[in-house]
């Protein structure tokens, strides 16, 4: 771990840094708001953020409806990091189950697992969401399920040709020969192998699942108003664009920032282990 | 060798078809999984009766595989049934819109890949020179900014600062300028990645360097060896800016309120309108199919080896 930090360039430190900033305000959002970011104050209505002439009351300014945008953002990026970051877990654990067991037991399970794949590509995936948020209701939970299938393919694809190269390697034929069990053998000796570039690609495709969760909210898919997603903010926010630009704004520079930053040092550890399976 | 090419065709024909009656069943099967439509567009109640009527009408109250069987014998007649919020015919709606969309979506696909392609090729070219270097810088701050912040960005600079470009609707060019711009970023980078990374691996092979002392010209080399190889990867990017445009359309009609299919699909969903939403999914993923099916046999041709191997 040391080492690995020590070997960062300066610009991928900050990068880290950020988002590891980022990460813990969300968290801490409960207790960091100074506002409830729901409640409404007719009263003040649109005050500019501070840099264009507000308040310290509100330091990035509210909304139409008096909501304080600094507490809007600091929940909203809670509600759409969790998103984002379980849609992975659910997505990567699907693509990992799969992509481990086609990869290492070969024959027909492999050929449905690659006919799944084949599948999931050829049809834009985002009309099946639209499709499962009208099936189950517009929700949190029902959301973070069908982000999290949108990149299962991605994990399964690369886990599997991974497992066929690693699976001819001397020490599975070792483990064989003992008579490890199967399972043994893909969690012991196989999944090890594959959990570094299974981290470089959480990496990878964190800012499209980000994209995908906020885009999706944006054209008002996914949740439910007054609850505040940044893609939602800046969504509601685009009707106000000549009067109070940084209701889009200021959530649309988190989102950018954010996936900005996971990328810039997901691609840092790809090409520093020098993963060829992961470019592009 | 003509058998082989045969058989390459023919089960790449096959696989399209299956896809595509996958597509059918799991649409038509989700799309009956919402709930009763008419109880969502009347959300105080109806008269008595009412349901009833309207059920029978729009034949929702079979049974769902009677159901599907009808839609199946309906879509083969080339008919998609009627519009549950509309009242008009699915396909009239479809192709008014569709025609927007394509008009949009067609461009955008021409510029990215013009734009990607030669952008690919000169990144590649001259990797080690200063301006590359910024491009790429370039090229992955733009990889992490959505299309719709790309958008409302424009917005504001181009239509509501200098005022130059109309924000919404459509008609005359200056309307497409912004969402061709908006559409065709994402695509671009992934073009350009691509293709640069492509010429990258193939420059760096032997026989390019047997080409190169052989005394040919560069460009020789560039466009008649690398590139041809680097065109595999290509193709395969193409099929996913295909699928990248016709998702992207969503959000960028939405923004720029452009009239066409993006716009109504997302409207229909919120309305739960069962044959639009079935014919919008269906109708889209037949597109995408197509395409693949079309990049497939163009691997085949620029790359005889893979009839041989079967698989990619």
């Amino acid at each position: 771990m040391k080492r690995i930090i020590s070997h960062m360039p300066i610009w991928i430190k900050i990068c880290s840094c950020v988002f590891v900033f980022i990460t813990l305000v969300a968290l801490l959002a409960d207790v960091l708001v100074p506002y409830d970011p729901d409640a409404t104050s007719l009263l003040e209505r649109n005050i500019p953020p501070l840099f264009m002439g507000g308040t310290f009351a509100h330091i990035f300014g509210t909304d139409e409806l008096g909501r304080d945008i600094f507490s809007r953002i600091l929940s909203g990026t809670r509600i759409s990091l969790g998103m984002t970051l379980f849609g992975i877990v659910i997505g990567g654990s699907v693509g990992v189950l799969l992509g481990l067991s086609a990869g290492y037991m070969g024959g027909i399970w492999d050929r449905i697992v690659m006919a799944l794949i084949d599948f999931q590509q050829s049809i834009p995936f985002t009309l099946i969401i639209m499709l499962g948020v009208v099936i189950f209701g517009r929700g949190i939970p029902v959301l973070m399920c069908f982000i999290g299938m949108a990149k299962w393919e991605y994990y399964a694809k690369f886990i599997r040709s991974m497992v066929l190269g690693i699976k001819e390697k001397q020490f599975i034929e070792a483990a064989k020969s003992y008579h490890a069990s199967d399972l043994r053998i893909i969690f012991k000796y196989i999944f090890p192998n594959v959990m570094p570039s299974l981290i470089v690609a959480v990496a990878l495709t964190f800012p499209s699942v980000l994209m995908l969760e906020s885009s999706l909210t944006f054209i008002g898919i996914g949740v439910q108003p007054p609850t505040a997603t940044l893609g939602q903010m800046v969504g509601s926010g685009r009707n106000y664009l000549v009067v109070s630009p940084w209701l889009s704004l200021a959530p649309a520079a988190i989102i950018v920032t954010l996936s900005y930053c996971v990328q810039q040092v997901g691609e840092w550890m790809r090409d520093e282990m020098d993963i060829r399976l992961l470019k592009d | 060798m003509k058998g082989q090419m045969f058989r390459y065709v023919l089960k790449k024909t096959l696989v399209s078809l299956c896809t595509v009656i996958c597509v059918l069943l799991f649409v038509f099967f989700a799309a009956r999984l919402t709930g009763n439509p008419f109880e969502v567009m009347y959300p105080e109640g109806m008269e008595p009766g009412q349901l009833e009527k309207y059920n029978s009408e729009f034949g929702l109250d079979q049974s769902l595989i009677q159901q599907f069987a009808d839609y199946m014998t309906n879509v083969l007649h080339g008919d998609f049934g009627i519009s549950l919020v509309d009242k008009r015919p699915v396909k009239e709606i479809f192709f008014e819109k569709a025609m927007e969309t394509f008009k949009l979506g067609i461009i955008a696909f021409l510029v990215s890949v013009t734009i990607g392609v030669a952008n690919g090729i000169f990144m590649a070219v001259n990797q080690d020179k200063m301006i590359c270097k910024l491009i790429n810088h370039i090229i992955s701050a733009l990889y992490a900014i959505p299309g719709f912040v790309i958008a409302i960005i424009l917005i504001m600079i181009f239509g509501y600062y200098f005022h130059l470009l109309p924000t919404f609707g459509g008609g005359t060019p200056a309307h497409y300028i912004m969402p061709v711009i908006c559409l065709s970023v994402g695509p671009i980078i992934s073009i350009t990645r691509h293709v640069s990374n492509g010429i990258k691996e193939t420059l760096s092979q032997d026989y390019i360097r047997t080409a190169v002392s052989k005394g040919i010209g560069r460009k020789q080399v560039i466009l008649k060896h690398a590139f041809r190889n680097a065109l595999i990867p290509t193709l395969t990017v193409i099929g996913m800016v295909v699928v990248d445009v016709i998702t992207g359309s969503m959000v960028v009609e939405t923004v720029f309120s452009w009239p066409g299919l993006g716009m109504t699909l997302v409207n229909s969903v919120m309305n739960r309108d069962f044959p639009l939403i079935q014919f919008g999914v269906v109708f889209l993923s037949v597109i995408v199919i197509i395409t693949n099916y079309i990049l497939d046999i163009l691997y085949m041709i620029v790359d005889p080896r893979i009839e041989k191997g079967g698989t990619i």
